[in-house]
């Protein structure tokens, strides 16, 4: 049969911390109340990207895209929008500006600059059902792929110009390559989904969205390269991402997807779950193979690669969760259409997850070549509350910043580089005039220094002498030098950690001194923070059009401020523990910092 | 286990439920029942289920069917708008068995129902 409308309910991770469980609940059962329980789908799917108006539904065929959906609202919905075809309006999203015209998802400019490729059936299929995958063209690339020759399908991954998504941007194709030309009894495809830069969610979704997708590109890897098991290694503290997967796991195997002379093609393959603590140093390739092995997660000197020496010392392939995600694709439109995507280097679309200081939190996919205005101004729609845009950090702690000068560069894998920053995992933070860069910079070597795994001495110690400049710069105790010792000490950690972790750890202390000197220099000479964030270069003074009305010394949690009713009041610097509070509260904006 | 030509039989049935499951677009082939309360009281309910049985019959599956709020002309429902090669032909008082004719002829056929139209 088919259904007049299909409800789909985002059941991504953070619409589901938004309650859409109970939505879900109550959809089925108004759909009962109004005998529509035959005639409409109800689907609940991974994430459609705007998780900051989550929870939220999605209607077709008219693609009325709900946000923010209350329970209490579901019966307006069903009785109004599915029984009579009027969508409700107040619900609907609009742009904010007061332009009710927008219905369809599809034509929001959150939407319309987009290009999905590796999040193609986010948000549009049930996850949990191995039909609706297959009915969206699911397993046709296998059966395509084994009809090849391995070197036939490897070369087309090559020709592709894919690159790694998960931070290095190596050729996929190459990588391939040489896990297929390495000896070895028994080889590996293990996919990387540990993704722990913080603010990132694009492998989590895309398990959560579409996991046969993932599944369907390891049976093909492991074809070309030869590899008859793979490995998923996913942190524990993805409970949805690892329960789709299972789910999708055990569905394949039933239809005889996944296993022996899967689909009675001539080839083995078989997929098992490793679940990591969430350690960082984890993610970086040779510390998961120790962890997947079930040694402890710390990295070794690379070469020999996991290409040639991997999982158990045999040949392993390891590519990230949207590097994988390509692959059905690339085999079922071919290698000149992936090739017609994207910069001259850099082919295909990258997911960013979009957070911080922006309108549209929430995960989106663009061609590569984007430039950073149009992700942030159109389809991230700006910093809130009218602030001016100062800078984009990408490629979270191993990263850099990008500033507003640099905002028409195009978003590709060199020219990120070209500017001290790099594409890394796909982490998108905006910063706005309210951010302090100095204190940006100690927050993500606040995380490298906790996540070091301590092997070698440049990154357990150089990282750690490194943080303390930064807080002495921070709590106004920096000296003349400060400066210049931080960027020798960032080199030298640079050069001689031993794995990725420390070699980049220092990059967002370079690349925050390469555009916001004046800020680290204000912090030194001046003792000031120019953005007013760090605390203890803050002093608030009241100015003299204090008209005495008392709300600031009420409020005062340390009784720091004095003075009479309709008196100028005063605040006393020893016991001021600059919470702003006052600040708040003035109704004549006469307490500053 | 399932076959390559099982799967290929889930394949096409799946595409044909979740036909609808795409996106309104101008230029696609589409099918809009008025169906506020006067055009459910009309009967809309079984003109709308007639023709997603009939194109799911047909395996229609680049044909979108739509529902909408009323359209004015309360005495001529239920109301049907049907837009092919970019041309919207408005047909008046439709039941479950003119729905069927409309895909069959209108739709598949390409020829526009001059009698269902309201003078
Ligand atoms: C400290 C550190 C953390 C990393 N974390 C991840 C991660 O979370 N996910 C990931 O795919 N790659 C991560 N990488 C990169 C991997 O080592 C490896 O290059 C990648 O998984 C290869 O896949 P790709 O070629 O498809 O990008 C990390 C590297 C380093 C040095
Ligand atoms: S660079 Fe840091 S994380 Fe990497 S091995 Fe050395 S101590 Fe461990």
């Amino acid at each position: 049969m088919r259904q007049h409308s299909h409800v789909l309910v985002c059941g991504g991770t953070g619409c589901t911390s938004g309650g859409c469980k109970a939505l879900t609940a109550e959809l089925k059962k108004q759909l009962a109340v109004n005998n529509l329980t035959e005639e409409v789908g109800l689907i609940v799917t991974g994430c459609f990207g705007l998780c900051a108006l989550g929870p939220v539904v999605v209607i077709y065929p008219e693609g009325s895209f709900y946000e923010k959906v209350k329970v209490a609202d579901i019966a307006e919905i069903v009785s109004e929008h599915l029984v009579k075809g009027k969508p409700v309006e107040r619900l609907l999203h609009t742009e904010g500006s007061g332009d009710t015209e927008v219905q369809s998802f599809a034509d929001t400019s959150f939407y319309k600059s987009q290009l999905r490729v590796a999040l193609r059936l986010c948000g549009l299929i049930d996850p949990e059902c191995i039909d609706e995958y297959i009915g969206y063209d699911g397993y046709t690339a296998y059966p395509k792929a084994v009809a090849m020759s391995r070197q036939q399908v490897i070369d087309t991954i090559k020709d592709s110009g894919l690159r790694g998504r998960g931070g290095a941007g190596f050729s996929s194709g190459l990588k391939w390559q040489f896990a297929h030309d390495a000896p070895g009894k028994q080889k590996y495809v293990v996919v990387n989904a540990d993704e722990g830069d913080p603010g990132a969610f694009m492998d989590r979704s895309i398990l959560e969205g579409d996991p046969h997708a993932v599944i369907e590109a390891m049976m093909i890897a492991g074809y070309a390269i030869g590899a008859t098991k793979g490995v998923v290694y996913v942190r524990a503290e993805y409970p949805i991402a690892v329960g789709r997967l299972e789910i999708a796991l055990k569905q394949a195997r039933q239809y005889g997807i996944l296993g022996k002379n899967a689909m009675g093609l001539k080839n083995d393959f078989d997929i098992e779950i490793r679940l990591g603590a969430g350690a960082f140093v984890c993610g970086e390739e040779t510390a998961l193979l120790a962890s997947a092995e079930g040694r402890r997660g710390e990295p070794r000197q690379r070469p020999p690669f996991p290409a040639i020496k991997g999982m158990f010392d045999m040949p392993t392939l390891i590519n990230n969760v949207e590097t994988i995600a390509n692959i059905t694709q690339i085999i079922n439109n071919g290698a000149e259409w992936f090739k017609g995507i994207g910069t001259e280097k850099s082919k295909g679309t990258k997911v960013f997850a979009l957070g911080g200081k922006i309108k549209n939190i929430g995960l989106v996919e663009i061609p590569m070549g984007t430039t950073l205005r149009t992700v942030v101004e159109e389809i991230g729609g700006g910093c809130p509350k009218g602030k001016k845009f100062k800078a984009a950090q990408t490629g979270g702690p191993s990263g850099g910043c990008i500033p507003a000068s640099h905002m028409d560069i195009p978003i590709d894998f060199d020219s990120l580089v070209s500017i001290g920053s790099m594409m890394g995992s796909g982490g998108l933070i905006v910063l706005d005039e309210d951010n302090c860069m100095v204190d940006i910079a100690k927050f993500f070597l606040e995380f490298t220094v906790d996540e070091s795994c301590g092997k070698c001495t440049p990154c357990r110690v150089g990282n750690k002498r490194l943080l303390e400049i930064l807080e002495k710069l921070t709590d106004g105790k920096g000296e003349q030098g400060d400066i210049e010792k931080m960027e020798k000490l960032c080199h030298y950690i640079k050069e001689n950690s031993l794995c990725g972790l420390g070699q980049t750890a220092p990059n967002p202390v370079l690349s925050t001194l390469k555009y916001f000197r004046d800020e680290y220099d204000a912090h030194v000479c001046d003792k000031k923070c120019p953005s007013g964030v760090c605390k203890n270069l803050l002093s608030f003074s009241i100015l003299d059009n204090c008209i005495g009305c008392t709300l600031c010394k009420r409020v005062c949690p340390v009784d720091a401020i004095s003075g009479e009713l309709k008196q100028l009041h005063t605040i006393d610097q020893a016991k001021c523990i600059k919470c702003g509070l006052c600040v708040d509260k003035c109704p004549k904006k006469s307490i500053i910092k | 286990m399932k076959t390559l030509n099982e799967l290929q039989e889930i394949r096409k049935q799946v595409k044909n439920q979740v036909a609808n499951r795409g996106i309104v677009s101008n230029s696609a082939t589409n099918i809009v029942v008025s169906m506020d309360t006067c055009g459910i009281n009309a009967g809309a309910k079984n003109v709308l289920k007639a023709f997603n049985a009939e194109t799911y019959r047909l395996n229609l599956l680049d044909i979108i069917i739509a529902q909408s709020g009323c359209g004015g002309d309360c005495k001529l429902e239920p109301v049907v708008y049907v837009t092919k090669d970019g041309v919207k032909t408005t047909y008046a008082n439709i039941t479950p068995e003119k729905a069927v004719r409309i895909i069959n002829e209108h739709i598949v056929g390409g020829k526009i129902i001059k009698e269902f139209i309201n003078a």
